[in-house]
């Protein structure tokens, strides 16, 4: 049995349906991230599993025991917001001792407690500050450390990255990564950014509509997104209409061998909906075994490390290309050019 | 220009103006003084002698002046905490409870802002008279109480809007019961407005004399409505001295609250 069993919960606000019917199941000292656009379900999920948001039906077992109508208090899990939720009128020193004194700790334990949560965290030269005169990133250390020091059993962080600029969230990835290894203590973790669920998530569960459409490991959900939903949602894969012929498949007007990814109970027959990363396609050069298109350019940006040249084929299907910025350099909109792709890199979509 | 010029232009110009504004604003209120040390009976200037007999007469039970100032001294502390108290619950509430609810709740709150007191008191002494609260002390402190409630509403609500709502969720998940959410992180937060509110509360009820008019007759004096028949009957200098406690007892307050607060919050920061 797994460490917290979420079975069927379902969750409507009026004629709004919040979580359709979920099942998940996470495993004690598991990295999960819920992963969806807002609207999908996953705040309210991990609201549920904080006790502050009460579930129509279903139920949620804690190591075996149901929790679902205990209160929020009760439960003993940690809980991170995006806006960090500081109390204003108390020192970082005691916003981290608040859970300690609540649960009446003696003195001395609550001293040592704080002193080794806030170095912990990295906080140890700051603790007589008060919350409004720290930085955005410290203010998210003090809101992590007062929820792991009552030593939760569970940390639930609520897109805690979210407000803070693009160079601190890189750190605060890595450094709530290393928190979880050390402290050894389950996370839900909740974000709408697909690159934050890779870095740091040892499972992903993807929403969509209140439904987990998919639950995986991070290289797994995006090398085989289940549906065009998941395709789509992860990292601006190409979704394209192809035609399937029994052993031929036409994509663009080309027709090529099957790849053996294709399995015709599944993708269905005639058309169907396939999808090619955009860096899983080669400008220019063509390599042993690829199949070539000629394409006409419609824009060229530069993303840094390369260049992201969107391109319209024969058939009239738009196509994003991550190219290096050496192949794209002579590239102008209007133009044609030849792209080229392995049959093995296209991705086949169940039928919907 | 000479520098001589300069620097009355510049520096004794503008302060004497704002003296003189400070002036033309406060010297009016300090007539009441000799008015009250006047040995005659009746308000002038003391041209005849000093005498203090008028404040004895404040401290003579049976002037009157004395059970006026108890009875609202009375009615302003117990309609002051009850506005507070009830203020402070609608505005917690309405704080964690965004909705519909709490804004048609608060409007119908802060009406009495809006409708003019005699209106009001006209309807009040058709109400109390049918439920028999007219000249009762009950019947005074809660107009008193609807009175204050829109005060105390707008300034604990005014502490309460710079609050992350979710701190209620945040302590929760810490452990602590509702109780304990209150004291520790609430009204530790909320206390300078509550403080605020009780004080303007108190205000409200002390100095309310369109509505009590109204509905008291014989039984229920209120220091604002001896002032008032004090005034209509016969002009008796008692008034100049009540209105010198009150000026001196104003005057304390406010001196306390610029040194000894500033120096509490210093300490504090």
């Amino acid at each position: 049995m797994a460490f917290l069993d979420i079975r069927t919960l379902r969750k409507a606000y009026g004629s709004a349906i919040a979580l359709d019917g979920v099942d998940l199941s996470i495993n004690e000292g598991e990295f999960v991230t819920l992963l969806g656009p807002s609207g999908s379900g996953k705040t309210t999920l991990l609201m549920s599993i904080a006790g502050f948001t009460r579930p129509d039906s279903g139920t949620i077992l804690l190591d075996g025991a149901d929790i679902t109508g205990v209160d929020p208090e009760d439960r003993n899990f940690g809980l991170v917001f995006q806006g960090y939720a500081l109390f204003p009128h108390l020192s970082v020193a005691n916003n981290i001792a608040f859970p300690l004194r609540v649960r009446k700790w003696d003195k001395a334990r609550i001293a040592a407690r704080v002193d080794e949560v806030m170095k912990l965290v990295g906080l140890d030269k700051l603790a007589a500050r008060k919350p409004r005169e720290l930085s955005g990133g410290q203010q998210q250390r003090v809101a992590i450390g007062r929820a792991l020091a009552f030593g939760p059993k569970i940390l639930l962080l609520d897109e805690p990255l979210s407000a803070l600029d693009r160079k601190l969230r890189d750190a605060m990835q890595r450094e709530l990564k290393r928190l979880h290894q050390e402290t050894g203590v389950t996370f839900v973790f909740v974000t709408h950014d697909q690159e934050e669920a890779y870095a740091m998530s040892d499972r992903i569960a993807v929403f969509q509509n209140g439904n987990i459409v998919q639950i995986g490991g991070p290289r797994e959900i995006y090398r085989a997104p289940a549906s065009r939903f998941v395709a789509g949602f992860l990292g601006g894969n190409n979704i394209l209409s192809a035609q399937a012929d029994g052993a031929q498949l036409d994509l663009f007007g080309i027709r090529m061998p099957m790849p053996a990814a294709y399995d015709r109970m599944r993708h269905g027959d005639g058309a169907i909906t396939v999808w090619v990363r955009p860096e899983d396609i080669t400008l220019g050069d063509v390599a042993p075994g690829a199949v070539s298109f000629s394409v006409t350019v419609a824009d060229v940006s530069f993303v840094g490390t390369s260049e992201r040249v969107t391109v319209i084929t024969t058939d009239g299907q738009e196509l994003s290309v991550l190219a290096p910025s050496a192949a794209a350099r002579e590239l102008t909109p209007g133009s044609t050019a030849t792209c080229a792709l392995l049959p093995s890199v296209i991705g086949f979509l169940a039928r919907e | 220009m000479s520098p001589r010029l300069r620097r009355i232009g510049e520096r004794w110009l503008p302060w004497t103006l704002a003296w003189l504004l400070l002036a033309f604003l406060f010297v009016p209120v300090l007539v009441v003084v000799p008015v009250a040390l006047t040995a005659k009976d009746y308000l002038s200037l003391p041209t005849t002698g000093i005498s203090f007999q008028h404040f004895a007469s404040l401290a003579d039970w049976r002037a009157g002046w004395l059970p006026s100032i108890l009875t609202s001294l009375g009615i302003a502390l117990g309609s002051s905490i009850v506005a507070t108290g009830v203020s402070a619950a609608f505005a917690i509430g309405a704080w964690v409870y965004a909705g519909r609810w709490p804004s048609t709740l608060r409007i119908i709150l802060l009406s009495p802002l809006i409708v003019p007191p005699i209106i009001y008191a006209v309807g009040m002494v058709r109400l109390w008279s049918k439920l028999s609260l007219l000249d009762s002390w009950l019947g005074v402190t809660i107009v008193h109480v609807i009175l204050a409630m829109p005060l105390a509403v707008l300034a604990i609500g005014a502490s309460l809007s710079n609050l992350d709502p979710r701190l209620v969720q945040a302590a929760r998940s810490l452990g602590a019961r509702p109780p304990t959410v209150f004291g520790r992180v609430i009204l530790p937060n909320i206390l300078p407005g509550t403080i605020a509110g009780a004080i303007l509360a108190f205000i409200v009820s002390w100095d309310e004399i369109t509505v009590t008019l109204f509905i008291t007759s014989r039984r229920l004096v209120t220091l604002p409505r001896k002032i008032w028949t004090s005034i209509a009957d016969a002009v008796d200098p008692a008034l100049a001295a009540i209105a010198t406690v009150m000026l001196v007892i104003t005057i304390i307050c406010l001196l306390l609250r610029m040194t000894v607060w500033e120096r509490l919050a210093q300490r504090r920061s």
